[in-house]
This record gives C-alpha cells, sequence and structure tokens, in this order.
C-alpha cells in the first residue's frame, strides 16, 4: 500500500481513499524494461546522427547519374552531324565517309576516256 | 557523475552520456506519462517523444534550472497536449458514466486499494480520470502520484504558486463532489 495513504487518511479520509484508488503509482519500470527503452531510443536518433543525410547521395555517384546519359547525347550528336549529307563533293573526306550519291559521282568521272576513231566516224556519219 | 557533467557529455555528441540521462530519469517520466494517460503502449511512446524533445533541444537547454525541472516541464507539456486532444473529442460526461458504473466505483472505494483489484479496474479508473479537465488531473498527478512540491509543480506547469494550490484544491473539491454520493455511504 502506499505510504501516503496513512498521512491523507488522517488528513481527509475520504479524499484518502478517492486518491488510493484513482491516484496510485504506477508500476515502476524494471531494468530490463528501461534498457529496451533507451535501445528503442538510440535506435530511432541513429539516423538522425548520420554524417551523410540519405537525401543527399554522394557525389561520384549523382554524377553518374547525369554524366551517363549527357556523355550518350553528345556522341549521338557529333556522329548525327558528322554524317549530315550536303557538304562539298570535292572533298576527300567527305567522299570516302558518304559514299553513295557523292561516290557514284566520282565512278562517272573516272568513266569518261578520250574518243577514238570509231567515235568519230560515228559522229560524222551522223552528221551526214 | 551529476547530471549536469552528463548533460555536459551529451552536448558535445556523446551518445552514451544522453542514454545514461534516459536510465536516470525515465522511470519519473514513465510514471508520469502512465498516470496521466493510462494506456501503457500510449504512455512509452509519449515518454520516447518526450526524450526525443528532449535530445533535439539539448543545444537550448540554457542550465538556469536543473536538467530535471527542465525535464519535468517537456514532459508535462507533452502529456497535456495529448490530454487536450483526447479531451476534445470524449463525449461520455459524468452524468452518464455514473449511471453506467456507479456500482463499480462504489465498490472500488469501498475494497481497501490493492494492488489486483487496481489491475483489474485501470480502464474504470482511467474513464474516470479521463472526466476530469487536463490541468486540473496534470496537477493532481504531480502533487499525489510523483511527489513534487508545490514550488516544482509551478515550474512544470509553467505558473504561479497560488495557481498551483487553487488548481489543487478546485481539482480535489470536483473529484469530491461527483463520487460524493459513492463515498458518503461508506463509513470512512
Amino acid at each position: 500500500m502506499d505510504p501516503r495513504y496513512d498521512s491523507r487518511q488522517a488528513e481527509n479520509p475520504e479524499w484518502a481513499r478517492i486518491a488510493a484508488v484513482f491516484l496510485a503509482q504506477p508500476a515502476r519500470p524494471t531494468a530490463t524494461e528501461t534498457e529496451a527503452f533507451v535501445a528503442k531510443f538510440m535506435d530511432r536518433i541513429r539516423p538522425e546522427q548520420s554524417p551523410v543525410p540519405e537525401a543527399v547521395a554522394p557525389w561520384p555517384w549523382a554524377l553518374w547519374r547525369w554524366a551517363t546519359p549527357a556523355m550518350g547525347f553528345a556522341l549521338a550528336t557529333s556522329l548525327a552531324l558528322l554524317l549530315q549529307p550536303g557538304s562539298e563533293p570535292g572533298d576527300p573526306a567527305e567522299l570516302l565517309l558518304t559514299g553513295g550519291e557523292a561516290g557514284s559521282q566520282v565512278q562517272e568521272a573516272s568513266q569518261l576516256r578520250e574518243p577514238t576513231t570509231d567515235d568519230m566516224l560515228a559522229l560524222a556519219m551522223e552528221k551526214l | 557523475m551529476n547530471d549536469e557533467e552528463t548533460v555536459a557529455r551529451a552536448r558535445r555528441g556523446d551518445e552514451a552520456a544522453f542514454a545514461e540521462l534516459i536510465r536516470r530519469h525515465h522511470a519519473w517520466v514513465m510514471g508520469l506519462c502512465a498516470s496521466t494517460l493510462g494506456d501503457r503502449a500510449q504512455a512509452e511512446d509519449a515518454a520516447q517523444d518526450i526524450f526525443l524533445k528532449a535530445y533535439r533541444s539539448l543545444e537550448r537547454f540554457q542550465g538556469t534550472a536543473s536538467f530535471s525541472t527542465w525535464l519535468h516541464r517537456i514532459a508535462v507539456n507533452r502529456c497535456l497536449d495529448l490530454l487536450r486532444a483526447r479531451a476534445r473529442r470524449k463525449t461520455e460526461s459524468w452524468d452518464a458514466l455514473l449511471e453506467d458504473e456507479g456500482e463499480r466505483i462504489h465498490q472500488l472505494l469501498a475494497a481497501p486499494p490493492d494492488e489486483e483489484r487496481k489491475r483489474e479496474d485501470a480502464d474504470l479508473v482511467a474513464r474516470v480520470m479521463a472526466r476530469l479537465p487536463p490541468a486540473y488531473r496534470m496537477a493532481l498527478t504531480l502533487r499525489e502520484v510523483q511527489g513534487l512540491s508545490y514550488a516544482e509543480i509551478a515550474e512544470a506547469m509553467s505558473c504561479s504558486l497560488d495557481a498551483v494550490k487553487a488548481r489543487l484544491r478546485r481539482a480535489r473539491q470536483v473529484f469530491q463532489e461527483r463520487l460524493r454520493h459513492l463515498t458518503g455511504s461508506m463509513s470512512v
């Protein structure tokens, strides 16, 4: 029984009865309960003490997250510019790279040759 | 090592020092939370919140009052907030409670206060206590359960000594008036 009950009983018996029932001391926590409470509290504050908050990622990872697509985009743009048609046909580098249309012109140019005697005769016959 | 030295270490980031402060004051804080809130699980959550608030505010602790007084104030404010939130939700009146549970309350008051009986009727005790205004309940708990002096209650509740005395007197009066017809029939 609460030791304070006796002194209350002497002062005001009615109040002593009420206090003994409605204002009794709760059970004191055991040492094990206190340790469990401390452990739970420490788990709760540990994230707050982390030197690097979770919201801020370490910089190399943050760099790679945006650097990879940026580098890919830069490479794709460079290739697109190099392969773009409509450059000077006489440029040897361009001719080598483009191959297709410009290449056929080169081929046609290389096929022109000096007229032979037969060609001259055929031309004369046409004029007659 | 006293509280002052332990607080100084905790302020320098010593986790073990703060854990030691919790060990020293856990029983008192849990006692207050359990007495005012009734429910053991809620009391433990409230006690965690109180120590968390103290931990986060440790930098602002001036040391003008003792650490225990400062912690008591945090604990009282937290419990009062929870009691006020509950008081806004409650609908059961004194009259309805006394009508429904008058006989059980009478039996509780008539029987000598033993631990087993108190455990069995804990819900009824909580329902009766919930009828008291939060400030009265807090003043009564600090005085009758936690054993603080009037001056300590005044500091913890941030009010004058006269206000504490008035609250305690009024709280006892309300309690006794409400239960008079149940205690009056007893030869005590």
